[in-house]
């Protein structure tokens, strides 16, 4: 065998090779003191790469400056929304009612933010940024079903008067959008915030994505010296699920969490547009596909899509 | 269907590494990572999940790169972001630092398909996968992994002697 050139050393140091090559290449190291040396050699650019490689892991997050980042797609969607929705918010006299919140990190990271849109009618009373949302609506009027366990059920929501005087006069004020409204609300099971000002919100935010959006949204508007940890938390009367910070110890270290009454159950994974992805070890592992909706959150299984848990926003903490 | 579950569980760390070093930024890297689960989830079936996941987070990465700008306020920010860490750190997290640094700009300076297939390989990519993923023969991986190993360690040896003539 003429001497093995480096990339078949190294395919052998790394298993690559098959039997009969393998065989062919030790037959001739035993013999070869040039290609032995060159082994050794090789040896070290593996284990010096690897140590090499592993200097990267002690990397922070936010590195890039998502607000930067960001800015552009904020300012795209500005544009198609106001274009999309000014007509209707005009006629309307309502204010769109797309609410962020920011689940960030305990220390004020500008770029460590993740966003959830807050229940739409909330925000079309009380616009107002930077104070903690009251949940107006009594616990037992709230209008999401527990679906913690088999068998699954989703009862209609009980409307609070509040909630159906917004959809009242957003059904009323929107002629395009009464159509659509009227056969929610006459569905047999009707979506988690059919109100109409908020669900008209989020399908003009849609074309771009929900989080890009809201994530732009907050590019804009926040000033990131002001950025603080914001948990947000969602309930359907029987428990209370709390997208929350990263967790500096614990379960774990690093991630965002989901809590459930405070324990921690689970990960999140990030969203997409207005998903989000989340992992959770208990009751049982499994991979949750959350679906923000302006109302509040849904989960359901990754796999077979069925309705896992749903809730309405409920509460931030602007500090904790 | 795939298991969806056990696809996560299986590869979800080694791909956020593998894009944590890529890209130098754990949100960025979870993003990608997430898209390339989630992407991977409207998969049908997935011949070699491994290669295929570590295909479509390579791809996202190379379309986020094209975008020139972005691009450079990140190593720019990395340059600032090591400079000023060296400057309020301790001397231990101060050489750690300026390891990550030089590692940085050795993995930056490795042509794009060896430093992929090198951050591959670190997380256990086998070589069939790594061809697959970046579309090379097979043969041509170990050519590819010598020279890319070769490149890191002379590139970072060369910063550490400039580093220590200063």
């Amino acid at each position: 065998m003429r001497h093995p050139d480096e990339g078949t050393i190294h395919a052998w140091l790394d298993g690559a090779l098959n039997d009969d090559e393998s065989a062919e290449v030790e037959r001739h190291i035993a013999s070869c003191a040039e290609c032995r040396a060159q082994v050794a050699e090789a040896r070290g650019f593996i284990a010096g790469a690897s140590r090499i490689l592993s200097a990267l892991d002690d990397i922070p997050a936010g590195v890039v400056p998502r607000r930067e980042r960001l800015t552009e797609v904020a300012r795209s969607m500005r544009t198609r929304q106001w274009v999309r929705t000014t007509g209707w918010v005009v006629a309307a006299g309502l204010m769109l009612a797309v609410g962020v919140e920011t689940v960030g990190r305990e220390t004020v990271a500008p770029n460590d933010v993740k966003t959830v849109v807050r229940e739409g009618s909330k925000m079309i009373a009380a616009p107002a940024k930077n104070e903690p949302a009251q949940d107006v609506t009594p616990a037992s009027k709230r209008g999401f079903a527990p679906i913690p366990a088999p068998p699954v059920r989703r009862v209609p929501p009980v409307e609070s008067a509040a909630e159906t005087a917004d959809a009242s006069n957003v059904t009323k004020a929107l002629a395009g959008e009464r159509a659509r409204v009227s056969t929610e609300k006459a569905a047999p099971v009707a979506p988690v915030g059919a109100v109409g000002g908020a669900s008209a919100g989020r399908a003009a935010l849609g074309a771009l994505g929900m989080r890009d959006a809201v994530r732009g949204m907050l590019a804009e508007n926040q000033d990131t010296a002001t950025r603080r940890s914001i948990p947000v938390c969602y309930t359907n009367g029987s428990g209370t699920l709390t997208l929350d910070t990263v967790t500096a110890s614990g379960d774990f270290p690093g991630w965002r969490v989901l809590r459930d009454n405070g324990s921690v159950i689970g990960r999140w994974m990030g969203g997409l547009q207005d998903s989000l992805t989340l992992w959770i070890d208990r009751p049982e592992p499994r991979m949750l596909r959350g679906v923000i909706r302006p109302a509040g959150l849904e989960l359901r299984d990754a796999k077979s899509g069925a309705d896992v848990w749903m809730g309405r926003t409920a509460c931030r903490k602007l500090e904790r | 269907m795939h298991d969806a579950d056990r696809l996560f569980r299986e590869y979800h760390g080694q791909l956020v590494r593998y894009l944590t070093r890529r890209l130098g930024d754990r949100d960025w890297a979870e993003e990608v990572a997430q898209e390339t689960f989630l992407r991977a989830l409207r998969q049908d079936t997935l011949d070699n999940e491994r290669a295929w996941l570590f295909t479509v987070a390579t791809n996202l990465v190379r379309d986020a790169a094209r975008q020139d700008a972005r691009r450079r306020r990140h190593l720019e920010l990395l340059r600032a972001g090591s400079q000023d860490r060296m400057v309020e750190s301790p001397a231990t997290v101060m050489e750690r630092a300026e390891d990550a640094a030089a590692a940085r700009r050795a993995l930056e300076q490795l042509p794009e398909r060896d430093r992929e297939a090198l951050l591959m390989r670190e997380e256990g990519l086998n070589y069939p996968e790594i061809a697959q993923a970046l579309g090379l023969s097979v043969g041509s991986v170990g050519t590819t992994l010598a020279r890319a190993r070769r490149r890191l360690v002379e590139q970072c040896e060369a910063a550490h002697l400039r580093t220590a003539g200063r």
